[in-house]
C-alpha cells in the first residue's frame, strides 16, 4: 500500500525562470540527519507548499533555505547565491521568513512588533509607509496596536505574523505551518489571506505544512518530504483528486 | 533603636545601593541577551578605573575627562573582550560553560597584566570635589551625591533606550525570541555588540566613583561584580529594574546590618541572603520577569 | 634539596584540591568555586581544635591570641577533613534540589566570599587577617615532620591515597551512574536509577578531600589565614582542572603540576618580583588556548572500555557469540510466555489539562505481551504527553494505570522503570561521553557498586557482580546488533547507532514494556532498517512495545494493532489498513 520511493523522486530540474532554487539541500544536527539532497524551487507569484510527516524535516528545509541552519547545497534567490547566518542580507534580499512556534515577539506591542518586522528598511519614514499599509491591509493591526501580542489569541497572532513578514516588502514568503494553533474555522481564513496576498501583490510563497487539505485549496504546486527526502512532485489540482496521503507520509 | 544611626546608615545604604544597583543592571543586560557568564566584567570595571587614573597621571588630564576616558575605555575593553576571546570559544564548542572559562581565563590575565603594568599599590583619582555636605546628623559626600544621581540616569537611561527605541527593542527581540529575531533579519551578533558597550560603559562609569572613594586597585573588580550578578539573580533574570531592586536591596542590607552588629559583617550576611534566595526561589524574587 | 621539597610539596597540595575540583566538575559536570573555602574549613576547624589554650596577657593582641581546644592533632585533623564533608551539604542539598550549573556557580561564589568574610570578621575565633600562627608541629610516631623533606612524604601519600579513591570511584558503577547523572538526570531516572544520594556522596567526598588538603597545609605550615583559603586559590584551581582536562584524574594532575611549576620556573628566570603575576599571565593564556583549541582540556576524559578485555571477559564473549543472537538471559527473557495473553499494561480514563488546554481526555487502552501497538495522529495529539503520563513523569489528573495487574497510578517514575515499563525519548538522551557499553550498564539492575561502599567493603563481590552487568550488558548489545562497537564512545556513532544503543539500555533493564517515542525520527535512510529489525527482534522474544510514530511508512511495518489519536482523544483503535481506509479518520488526519 505505501508507495515505495526509496530514492528521491526526480523533480524537473529547476529553470531559469524560478525565481527560489534550492538544490542539494543537506543539513544535520549534529550526528542526526535531517535533509537528504533536498531539491525544489519556487517561482515567481506561485503558491508552492511542503507537506510531510511530523519530523520529515520541514521546518529544517525552511531554515536551512533561510540561511538560519548550516546546510549543504546551494540556493539562489533571483540569480544571486542565499548566504548563510546572514539573516539581515537575506531579508534584505527579499525573503521573509514565518517560524511556526511563538511568530511574534509575545511581550511587545502590535505596533512595536511590526516596526521590528520592518528593522531592516532604510529609513525610518519607509518603515512608517509600510506600517500604514499594512493596517489597510489588516484591519486587525490598527484596531489593536498598542495591544501586547502575548495577549491576543493565535489566529490574531498569526496575523500579526503575517504583516510581520510584509513589512520588509519581501518577494518570497517562507511560512512554516501557518495553520499550528489556530482553530479550525480560522485556518480557511488565515490560508484564504496567504492566497489573496500572494495573488494580489505577486508574492512568491514557500508554505510547509501538516494540514494537508487546507495548503492544498491554495497552492499551485506541492513536494511531498519524507524521511528528508523529496518523494513526490505534483500539481496542487492533481493533489486534491487524491482521496488520501496515507501512502505518502 | 538610634535613629541618628538608621539615618546614617540608610543613607549609606543608597548610595551604596545605588551603585550595585548601576553594576546589577550593566551585568544583566549583557547576561540576559547573550547568555554569557560574563566574569571579565571585572577586568573591563578595573581598566576603566585604570585608564581615568592613568590619564590623569601621564596625560595631566583634568578630572571630568579622565573618568569620560575611563569610561570610554572600558566600553573599548567590553567590546574587545566579546569579539575577541567570546566569539572565539563560542565558534569553537557550543557549551556555555567554556565561555565562562574564557571569562574566567581573561579574568586571570587582565587582573595579573594590571598589577605587572601598574603594580598592586592603590593608586588614587585626584582633582574631584571632596566636599562633606549635612543633612541633620547625616553626613555624605559630594562624591556620593554624583554617584547616585549618574547611576540611576544610567538606569533609566538603559532602561529608556531598551523599551522605547526601535534599537533598544531589537535587543529584547533577541532577548525573548532569538528564532523570530533572526527571521526578521536582527543580526545577533550586532545586537551582542551593542550590549556589551552599553554594560561595559556603564560599569566603567561606577569604577569612576569607586575609585573616587577609594582608590584603584587591581583587584578592585571582582567583588563588585559578583554582587552584580546575585542582584540580577536575586531580581530575576531579564529585568532592568528587577536588577536595580536586587542592587538597591543587597546595599541596604549590607549597610542596615550595621544597626546589630559590625558593619563588616555586613557584606557577608547580604552574600548569605542571596544564598538563601538560591536555594529556596531560584527563579529570583520577581520571577522571570519580562522588562 | 629543602628547596626541591617545598616546591614539591605546593605542588602535591594543589593535585589534591585539582582532584577534588575534579569530583565534581569531572564527574557530575558541576563547577564549584568554593574549594579554597573548603581547604579552609579543613584547615581552620583542625587548627581550632589542636591548638592549645591561648597563653598571653589578657587584652594584649597577640597573633596566638586565640584560644583552642587542645585536643590530639591526629583527632583533630579527622574532625576536620569530616566537618569539610559535612558541610558540604551547604553547597550539595541546593545542588539537588534546582540549583545547577550558573546558579550553582554563583551559590559557590557566595559561601566562598561568605567564608573568607566571617574569617576575617569573627577574630576572636580565627585572629582575623592575621590568622592564626603557633599550631603544633607535625610528628608521626615521635618522628618530627616539620621540615620539607620530611612532610613532602606525608603529602605524598595524603595524594596517593585520593588518587587511589577517585580512581576506584570513577572506574566504578557509581562513577559511571555519576557520569549518566552528568548528561541526563531525565535518562537515568527512566532506568530506574537514583539520583540524589549520588549526588550528595559526591559532593561530601569532594569536599572532605579539599579539607584533608586543609589540614596538612596548616600542620605543615603550623598557620593559618584566610588568604591561604580565598576565591583567587578557588579560580586558579578551577582553571588547572579545565587547563589540564576535566574528567581526567591525570588531567587533574597535569594542571596542578603547571600552576604549581610555573612559578618557581618562573623565579629562577626572572627573579621574585613578579613571578606570581607573570605565572598568571602564562596561566591564564594558556587556559585561553586551550579554550580555543583543545576545549576538553590538555589530557581529555578517556572512554572507559578502550583498556584489553579481562580473560574471563573474552570468554564470556566468545561463548556468547556461538549461541544465536536470540538466546535468552535474565535481561532478554520474556516475562509472559506467548504472545497475546493478558494484557500486561492497561491504561483506564487518563485525562491530563495543561491551563485550560485539555491536552489528554479520558485516553483508554491495553497493551498485550508480544505485540507491538503504534499510537498515531496529527500534531499536537497528545501521544508523548500519554508516554509521559503513565511513567508518571507527568501527574495525571484523572486515570489508573495497572502494569501487570499492580496498580501504578501513584508511583513514581523510577517505581515504574523498575517495575518492568521504561520508556525512550525521542532526542534519544544517550551519554555522549560514555562507551556504548558503558550506556547498557548502566540500565542493568541490582548493581552494588552504584552505593560506593560495596567498592570498599566487598570489593570482590563488586567486582564479580560488575563482572556479570558487563556481559549483560553485552548481550543487550548483540540483540540490536552492535556487539562489535561496544567500546566505541557513542558521540561519535551515528544517531541511528545511538538509537539502537538506547533501545539496548531499554533491553537491559529487564523491563518488558518498552515505550519507544519515535524510534525512527532523525535515522538517516540507511539505518532505519536496523531500527526496525532491532524492533522486530524484541517483540519474537515476547516484549510488550508501544512506539509514538509519525511516520505512516513505518508504522505500516511494525504495528500489530494502531491507536489513532486526536485533540487528546482515542479516536480509533484497529489495524493500519483497517484505519487507513476510514475517510473521517484521513479527514481528521489530513485536514479538511
Amino acid at each position: 500500500m505505501s508507495t515505495d520511493t526509496s530514492a528521491a523522486a526526480d523533480v524537473k530540474k529547476p529553470g531559469s525562470d524560478a525565481l527560489l532554487c534550492a538544490e542539494g539541500i543537506t543539513a544535520s544536527y549534529g550526528a542526526r540527519r535531517v535533509l537528504e539532497g533536498v531539491t525544489l524551487e519556487v517561482r515567481p507569484g506561485e503558491v508552492v507548499t511542503v507537506l510531510g510527516h511530523n519530523g520529515a524535516g520541514k521546518t529544517t528545509l525552511l531554515r536551512a533555505i533561510f540561511g538560519d541552519q548550516p546546510r549543504g547545497g546551494s540556493v539562489v534567490f533571483d540569480g544571486k547565491r542565499l548566504p548563510v547566518g546572514d539573516p539581515t542580507a537575506v531579508v534584505r534580499a527579499g525573503i521573509s521568513f514565518t517560524p511556526a512556534t511563538t511568530p511574534i515577539f509575545r511581550q511587545l506591542t502590535v505596533t512595536e512588533n511590526l516596526e521590528l518586522g520592518g528593522i531592516v528598511l532604510r529609513s525610518r519614514s519607509e518603515r512608517r509607509d509600510q506600517l500604514l499599509a499594512l493596517r489597510e491591509l489588516f484591519p486587525l493591526l490598527l484596531e489593536r496596536k498598542d495591544q501586547v501580542a502575548g495577549t491576543m489569541s493565535g489566529g490574531q497572532q498569526r496575523v500579526l505574523s503575517l504583516g510581520m513578514a510584509l513589512m520588509a516588502k519581501p518577494r518570497l514568503m517562507l511560512l512554516d505551518e501557518p495553520s499550528l494553533g489556530i482553530a479550525p474555522s480560522l485556518v480557511q481564513q488565515i490560508f484564504g489571506q496567504i492566497r489573496t496576498l500572494s495573488q494580489g501583490q505577486g508574492l512568491a510563497v514557500l508554505l510547509v505544512e501538516q494540514n494537508v487539505r487546507a495548503s492544498l485549496r491554495i497552492a499551485d504546486r506541492v513536494y511531498y518530504l519524507r524521511h528528508g527526502q523529496i518523494i513526490l512532485e505534483e500539481s496542487a489540482a492533481a493533489a486534491q483528486t487524491r482521496e488520501h496521503w496515507w501512502d505518502l507520509f | 533603636m538610634n535613629l541618628e544611626l538608621l539615618a546614617q546608615l540608610l543613607v549609606s545604604g543608597v548610595v551604596l545601593g545605588s551603585l550595585y544597583a548601576a553594576m546589577a543592571v550593566s551585568f544583566g543586560l549583557i547576561y540576559s541577551t547573550t547568555r554569557i557568564f560574563h566574569l571579565a566584567h571585572a577586568l573591563v570595571f578595573t581598566s576603566g578605573a585604570y585608564a581615568a587614573v592613568m590619564s590623569t597621571q601621564w596625560f595631566g588630564a583634568p578630572v571630568y575627562l579622565a573618568m569620560l576616558l575611563g569610561t570610554g575605555f572600558a566600553a573599548l575593553v567590553g567590546l574587545a573582550i566579546q569579539a575577541g576571546p567570546y566569539a572565539i570559544v563560542e565558534r569553537r564548542s557550543t557549551e556555555s560553560i567554556n565561555v565562562f572559562i574564557a571569562a574566567l581565563a581573561v579574568s586571570i590575565v587582565g587582573t595579573a597584566g594590571l598589577e605587572l603594568l601598574f603594580s598592586a599599590t592603590q593608586r588614587p583619582l585626584p582633582g574631584f570635589p571632596d566636599a562633606t555636605m549635612s543633612l541633620g546628623s547625616v553626613t555624605f559626600t559630594v562624591v556620593d551625591v554624583v554617584s547616585v544621581v549618574l547611576a540611576w540616569a544610567c538606569i533609566v537611561g538603559v532602561a529608556w533606550f531598551i523599551g522605547r527605541t526601535t534599537y533598544g527593542r531589537s535587543v529584547t527581540a533577541v532577548r525573548t525570541n532569538p528564532t523570530m529575531a533572526t527571521a526578521v533579519g536582527i543580526s545577533r551578533r550586532r545586537v551582542y555588540q551593542v550590549v556589551f558597550a552599553v554594560g561595559s560603559a556603564m560599569a566603567g562609569l561606577m569604577a569612576q566613583f569607586v575609585t573616587l572613594n577609594g582608590a584603584a586597585s587591581p583587584t578592585m573588580g571582582l567583588r563588585y561584580v559578583l554582587i552584580a550578578f546575585m542582584a540580577v539573580f536575586l531580581g530575576g533574570i531579564g529585568s532592568i529594574w528587577g536588577a536595580a531592586l536586587g542592587g538597591m536591596s543587597l546595599g541596604l542590607v549590607t549597610m542596615l546590618t550595621g544597626l546589630w552588629v559590625n558593619l563588616d559583617y555586613g557584606t557577608a550576611i547580604a552574600f548569605a541572603l542571596v544564598i538563601l534566595m538560591l536555594i529556596v526561589k531560584p527563579q529570583g524574587l520577581l520571577g522571570r520577569a519580562t522588562v | 634539596m629543602e628547596y626541591w621539597a617545598t616546591i614539591a610539596i605546593g605542588i602535591l597540595s594543589y593535585g589534591v584540591l585539582a582532584v577534588s575540583l575534579n569530583l565534581l566538575y569531572g564527574y557530575i559536570g558541576e563547577l564549584s568555586m568554593a574549594t579554597g573555602a573548603f581547604f579552609g574549613i579543613g584547615a581552620y576547624v583542625a587548627v581550632f581544635l589542636s591548638l592549645p589554650e591561648a597563653k598571653g596577657v589578657f587584652g594584649l593582641k597577640l597573633t596566638t591570641g586565640v584560644s583552642g581546644l587542645d585536643w590530639n592533632p591526629w583527632l583533630a585533623a579527622i574532625v576536620g577533613i569530616v566537618t569539610a564533608g559535612f558541610a558540604a551539604a551547604l553547597i550539595s542539598i541546593p545542588a539537588v534540589a534546582r540549583v545547577r550549573g550558573e546558579s550553582l556557580i554563583l551559590l559557590t561564589f557566595a559561601f566562598q566570599l561568605v567564608f573568607t568574610q566571617l574569617l576575617t570578621s569573627m577574630q576572636s575565633i580565627t585572629g582575623g587577617d592575621q590568622g592564626i600562627s603557633g599550631v603544633k608541629p607535625i610528628s608521626v610516631f615521635g618522628i618530627d615532620m616539620s621540615s620539607a623533606t620530611r612532610a613532602f612524604w606525608l603529602f605524598v601519600i595524603l595524594l596517593a591515597a585520593v588518587v587511589a579513591l577517585a580512581t576506584v570511584l570513577g572506574f566504578s558503577p557509581y562513577g559511571r551512574l555519576l557520569r549518566g547523572i552528568r548528561e541526563s538526570e531525565s535518562a537515568v531516572m527512566s532506568v530506574g536509577k537514583p539520583i540524589v544520594v549520588p549526588k550528595l556522596l559526591i559532593f561530601s567526598v569532594a569536599c572532605a578531600v579539599a579539607g584533608a588538603a586543609g589540614v596538612l597545609q596548616a600542620y605543615y605550615f603550623q598557620s593559618v589565614a584566610p588568604a591561604s583559603f580565598n576565591v583567587d586559590l578557588s579560580i586558579l584551581i578551577v582553571a588547572a582542572v579545565v587547563l589540564g582536562g576535566a574528567g581526567n584524574i591525570w588531567g587533574a594532575l597535569l594542571g596542578a603540576v603547571i600552576l604549581g611549576g610555573l612559578s618557581p620556573v618562573l623565579r629562577n628566570f626572572i627573579g621574585d618580583n613578579n613571578a606570581s603575576q607573570w605565572q598568571a599571565v602564562i596561566f591564564g593564556l594558556a587556559l585561553l588556548a586551550v579554550m580555543a583549541l583543545r576545549p576538553n582540556g590538555l589530557i581529555p576524559e578517556t572512554v572507559r572500555g578502550r583498556r584489553r578485555p579481562t580473560a574471563t571477559e573474552v570468554i564470556e564473549a566468545t561463548n556468547g557469540a556461538s549461541a544465536p543472537p536470540t538466546s535468552p538471559s535474565p535481561a532478554t527473557a520474556a516475562k509472559a510466555p506467548s504472545a497475546g495473553g493478558e494484557p500486561v499494561l492497561v491504561v483506564g480514563g487518563l485525562s491530563k489539562s495543561f491551563g485550560g488546554l485539555q491536552a489528554v481526555s479520558d485516553v483508554s487502552f491495553t497493551l498485550s505481551p508480544g505485540t507491538i501497538t503504534a499510537l498515531i495522529g496529527p500534531n499536537g495529539a497528545g501521544k508523548t504527553t500519554i508516554f509521559n503520563l503513565i511513567t508518571r513523569t507527568l501527574v495525571p489528573d484523572t486515570g489508573q494505570v495497572m502494569l501487570r495487574g499492580k496498580d501504578v497510578s501513584s508511583a513514581n517514575p523510577g517505581e515504574i522503570a523498575r517495575g518492568g515499563m521504561v520508556r525512550s525519548f525521542q532526542d534519544v538522551r544517550i551519554m555522549q561521553k560514555l562507551s556504548a557499553l558503558d550506556n547498557v550498564a548502566l540500565a542493568v539492575p541490582d548493581q552494588m557498586g552504584e552505593w560506593a561502599w560495596p567498592l570498599v567493603v566487598r570489593p570482590r563481590a563488586s567486582a564479580k557482580r560488575e563482572r556479570e552487568v558487563r556481559a549483560t550488558a553485552r548481550e543487550c548489545l548483540k540483540l540490536v546488533g552492535l556487539e562489535s562497537s561496544a567500546d566505541a564512545l557513542v558521540g561519535q556513532m551515528s544517531f541511528g547507532d545511538q538509537k539502537l544503543v538506547a533501545i539496548a539500555r531499554l533491553i537491559a533493564t529487564g523491563g518488558d514494556v518498552l515505550l519507544l517515542d519515535e524510534p525512527t525520527s532523525g535515522v538517516d535512510a540507511g539505518a532505519v532498517e536496523g531500527v526496525i529489525e532491532a524492533i522486530r527482534r524484541l517483540r519474537a522474544i515476547g516484549k510488550t512495545i508501544c512506539l509514538v510514530e509519525h511516520s505512516l511508512h513505518f508504522v505500516e511495518q511494525l504495528a500489530d494493532t494502531v491507536i489513532f489519536l486526536d485533540q487528546g482523544k482515542v479516536t480509533a483503535e484497529g489495524s493500519l489498513s483497517e484505519l487507513t481506509s476510514r475517510p473521517e479518520l484521513a479527514a481528521l488526519y489530513f485536514g479538511t
